[in-house]
């Protein structure tokens, strides 16, 4: 075997029109199509149809409502060995192969939502008890891939991204502002084969307004000590998790996949869930 | 399982269907998921205050656009020699399945796509490398 999968992603209907090849070969776990690409063979908004082919491996192509491989999403996929053809509509402004349930390794499937929703909850409570900032709503748990022009985050990894609006309260006689904050996690397997996550960098946002500079000076200092905490609050959840190691690899899945999904088409939102993927040794 | 019964699954996406099962994105406090595109003040950018993990590797395939020499010299000289698109298809095909490997697939790629601009090219694309060509492409078992 040379390869572990192709994609064929065709403009027209029934393999027709113009088309973009694509592949992974037997090492690689994904191949970006970014807007760029797909725009050079006239496939932005118009995969009409694709063919995929693989083989030591399950194969997935996902096909993203926005640019930068999140949003809502068509999900093309082929069970390990052989070929299948697939007829799609809908947007299309970026797409991503990726591999999965590689044969000769098991693997752990865990939803991000449901691993750490509750304590991100409770760890930003605590944080913000006794201040005049709460959490406006819920999180958006989602991921972010490949990120380009990113001081502190690589193109070439994939990281959870956490997303909190924060509803800031002022005295009285002001008006209260909206804010948020983001942090985008990395998973790897150190040489032990254990999952562990590093937090990569924090974001903040401040709305609009005479206070947002005051606002923007507090809330920077907390949510810069908050990746130290965060870290050691994920960790501790990795740890106590059912999940045995030793792991060869960790990997991200868009939407929830917690089980392999073997021939099929499938619609989901990188905004609902991420599924985490642990393969064994 | 038959593209028959594949195509159906598909079909709600004509309504826009399909976004979360549960949420749909306004329900799940989507704020602004790139800063970048929101009125207002943002930070963070004092960068990572935590020690790096280990350098480690994520298997990711980047096709990128080789600048000057992306044709290989054997195709630039079917070019040179007025070849038929066929025969630059053939030849290409037939160098990737006597020996399949990522970089013969790297090289037929390149030129495979620059061919499959237009609907034309596609359609002889399409002809020769066909179920068979594609299967020795990905697991090898001889030329043509």
């Amino acid at each position: 075997v040379s390869l572990l999968a192709a994609a064929w992603l065709y403009s027209g209907p029934g393999e027709t029109g113009s088309f973009d090849l694509t592949g992974l070969g037997t090492g690689d776990r994904y191949a970006p199509i970014g807007d760029g690409e797909l725009a050079s063979r006239g496939l932005v908004n118009s995969v009409a149809s694709a063919t995929l082919d693989c083989t030591q491996a399950d194969i997935n192509l996902a096909i993203f409502s926005n640019p930068d491989y999140t949003g809502s999403f068509v999900q093309l996929s082929k069970a390990a060995g052989g070929e299948q053809d697939y007829w799609h509509s809908g947007p299309a402004q970026s797409a991503l192969l990726m591999a999965s349930n590689n044969q000769g390794h098991s693997e752990d499937r865990v939803s991000f939502q449901d691993l750490f929703r509750a304590e991100w909850d409770n760890f930003l409570d605590q944080k913000l008890s006794g201040t005049n900032v709460s959490r406006e709503g819920y999180p958006l748990l989602t991921w972010q891939m490949f990120p380009q022009n990113d001081r502190w985050l690589s193109p070439d990894d994939i990281y959870l991204r956490i997303h909190q609006p924060l509803h800031i309260t002022m005295p009285w006689y002001w008006s209260d502002y909206s804010a948020s904050v983001d942090y985008n996690v990395l998973l790897f397997v150190d040489g032990s084969g254990l999952l562990n996550a590093w937090v990569a960098d924090y974001e903040w946002w401040v709305e609009p307004g005479a206070k947002a500079g005051k606002i923007g000076d507090q809330l920077d200092p907390e949510a810069r000590a908050g990746m130290s905490a965060l870290q050691t609050e994920i960790n501790n959840k990795l740890a106590l998790a059912d999940l045995a190691g030793p792991f060869s690899d960790v990997y991200l899945l868009p939407g929830s996949q917690l089980e392999p999904v073997g021939t099929t088409v499938f619609f989901g939102d990188t905004s609902t869930d991420v599924t985490i993927v642990l393969q064994h040794k | 399982m038959p593209m028959s019964a594949i195509s159906s699954f598909a079909s709600p996406a004509r309504a826009g269907l399909g976004r979360g099962p549960t949420l749909s994105p306004l329900d799940v406090g989507r704020g602004p998921t790139s800063c970048e595109a929101t009125v207002g003040l943002r930070g963070g950018d004092a960068g990572p205050a935590l020690p790096r993990p280990p350098k480690r590797t994520h298997g990711v395939r980047r096709f990128g656009y080789a600048q000057g020499d992306w044709l290989p010299p054997w195709a630039r000289e079917q070019v040179d020699q007025d070849a038929s698109v066929e025969d630059l298809i053939r030849a290409a095909v037939d160098r990737a399945t006597s020996a399949p490997s990522e970089a013969t697939f790297v090289e037929v790629r390149s030129i495979l796509n620059e061919l499959g601009r237009t609907t034309a090219h596609t359609e002889t694309v399409k002809r020769i490398v066909n179920k068979r060509v594609r299967k020795q492409l990905m697991r090898g078992g001889g030329k043509r």
